[in-house]
């Protein structure tokens, strides 16, 4: 593995302004407008805090931590779907989020038209798409029911095709969120084995689970995210018993 | 960003012509899937339309304008692919809150797509303009030929200036919404559409050129009607098109980061 990076985080912060004053209203806003305004700059949320990692070529790396600790946040943020408050993120390299698998898909349209608006919506031309068109059907095990609109798919033949369209964007970077445990014992056997030749062929990959086994044996380095901020980084084994040793701690607090 | 080359710019207009024509084409199948007349409706509406002002002008309730069937459709037709574009575009990003969360794609296009979807089915409606213009033994001139295109032109841009600003705004102040209901039926009263802005009087003339959607649909009758054009409607329907793209646009670069924390 050469150690070119892909992607960094240089002292990376996100926080949200609370935006319970904004849903009450324009009138509620302009009647009460100073004090308002006050309100939504004083309340902010502090999601992630001086965040700083690199994730190198060919490299799989995992993020764990307890719920609302900002694992998503941080996958959002290299997925460039949020712009970070402050630092700095790079990303080299065609992303290939799985964080939600069939982004627009609509019940209405046949597999075949999802395949084309999701492979649209996630990069491709429509020539591109044409291209992988058979193998996305192919890989999905759904050539029979690929001209019936979507409503009629079980939700695991829909994750099949969503999945499929996804591995097939040649993604330089795949960021991964909790979907490998979908699907029936077969396909996710194929998935991983799809993950497996991506890291051969040098595709780097950011996991988020709360499935430690899986999280050391997929991941090269695991970080371990408290609260929004780094509190482990390095080899999967000890990190992972850090944080177990973690929530031991926490539960046994009245 | 990077430095992108010749290439890969090439590519990247490819993509975002692709996704628009696979967007609008969603919308369009969507409309019509499992109905027996599918694509016929996008006729039949229009064509309903003109057949009730028809009777109902011609008939029954007599207007002291010649042709009024016509008169009134010249500036109804161009006019619905404005008003159904507009009060729908509020909620365009809202209603795509989980892709805008979740992958990153270019959000200008939704706006423009359903601009898109909305002017397929007002193309539909100009053969059926046409039709009653050859009942009533009239012809469209040469002048269709380059105008008609430039009309259109003018008023996506129009149309697309308005979506970028009211979607924009509405994640953040949903009130947005019930304004631009109705703001568009008081707009519709305001504007020569069901009379002519020759029937305006003198004193509030001035008052009808601050409405910018004015100077198009005159020049929209001009054309359909008359067969005239009137550079200087047209050129003021220009200048108001470009100016409401470039505020509608500049909001939407100023808040567009901020829609997928907020929705």
């Amino acid at each position: 593995m050469n150690s070119k990076s892909v992607i960094t985080l240089d002292k990376v912060s996100k926080s949200y302004r609370l935006l319970t004053n904004l849903s009450s209203g324009l009138k509620d806003f302009v009647l009460h407008m100073p004090s308002r305004i006050k309100q939504l700059n004083a309340k902010r949320f502090i999601a992630l805090e001086n965040i700083s990692f690199e994730v190198y070529n060919g490299e799989a790396f995992g993020i764990i931590g307890r719920n609302g600790s900002g694992k998503s946040t941080i996958l959002k943020l290299i997925a460039e779907v949020l712009k970070p408050s402050s630092g700095r993120i790079t990303v080299s390299g065609t992303v290939s989020p799985l964080l939600e698998l069939g982004a627009g898909f609509h019940p209405d349209l046949t597999g075949a038209e999802n395949i084309v608006l999701n492979g649209a919506l996630l990069g491709l031309t429509k020539k591109e798409i044409k291209e992988q068109f058979e193998s996305i059907v192919e890989f999905s095990e759904l050539e029979n029911f690929i001209d019936q609109p979507l409503r009629t798919y079980s939700s695991g033949m829909q994750v099949r095709l969503g999945f499929s369209v996804a591995v097939h964007i040649n993604p330089q970077i795949l960021l991964v969120d909790e979907v490998l445990a979908v699907g029936d014992d077969a396909f996710q056997k194929k998935c991983i084995q799809k993950m497996n030749e991506f890291r051969q062929n040098g595709v780097s990959m950011v996991f988020v689970s709360h499935d430690m086994s899986q999280m050391k044996r997929m991941c090269n380095r695991v970080a371990l995210l408290q609260e929004g901020k780094i509190t482990a980084i390095g080899e999967p084994e000890k990190v992972v018993e850090r944080y177990l040793e973690m929530l031991e701690v926490g539960s046994t607090l009245p | 960003m990077a430095e992108t080359s010749p290439v890969t710019k090439n590519r990247m207009f490819r993509y975002y012509y692709d996704l628009t024509v696979i967007l609008v084409a969603k919308e369009i199948k969507l409309r019509y899937k499992n109905t027996f007349l599918g694509f016929f409706w996008s006729l039949l509406n229009p064509l309903i339309l003109a057949l009730i002002f028809h009777i109902a002008f011609k008939r029954i309730m007599r207007i002291d304008i010649e042709n009024y069937t016509l008169f009134l459709l010249s500036g109804l037709f161009p006019w619905q692919w404005l008003s159904t574009t507009v009060s729908t575009s509020p909620t365009i990003f809202i209603d795509n809150a989980s892709l805008l969360k979740k992958v990153k794609f270019p959000r200008w296009i939704l706006p423009l797509s359903s601009v898109g979807n909305n002017l397929f089915h007002f193309i539909f409606t100009i053969p059926v303009y046409m039709a009653f213009l050859l009942i009533e033994g009239k012809s469209p001139n040469w002048l269709w030929l380059p105008i008609l295109p430039l009309l259109i032109i003018i008023q996506f841009i129009f149309i697309s200036g308005i979506s970028f600003f009211t979607a924009s705004l509405n994640v953040f102040f949903r009130d947005l919404l019930y304004i631009t209901h109705m703001a568009m039926t008081i707009l519709f009263y305001l504007t020569p559409i069901i009379y002519s802005e020759a029937m305006i009087p003198k004193d509030y003339q001035l008052a009808m050129y601050a409405n910018p959607i004015s100077p198009l649909i005159i020049s929209w009758r001009d054309l359909l009607l008359n067969n005239i054009v009137r550079p200087q409607y047209i050129l003021m329907s220009l200048g108001y098109a470009c100016l409401i793209f470039a505020i509608g646009f500049a909001l939407y670069k100023r808040l567009e980061w901020k829609f997928a924390e907020t929705l």
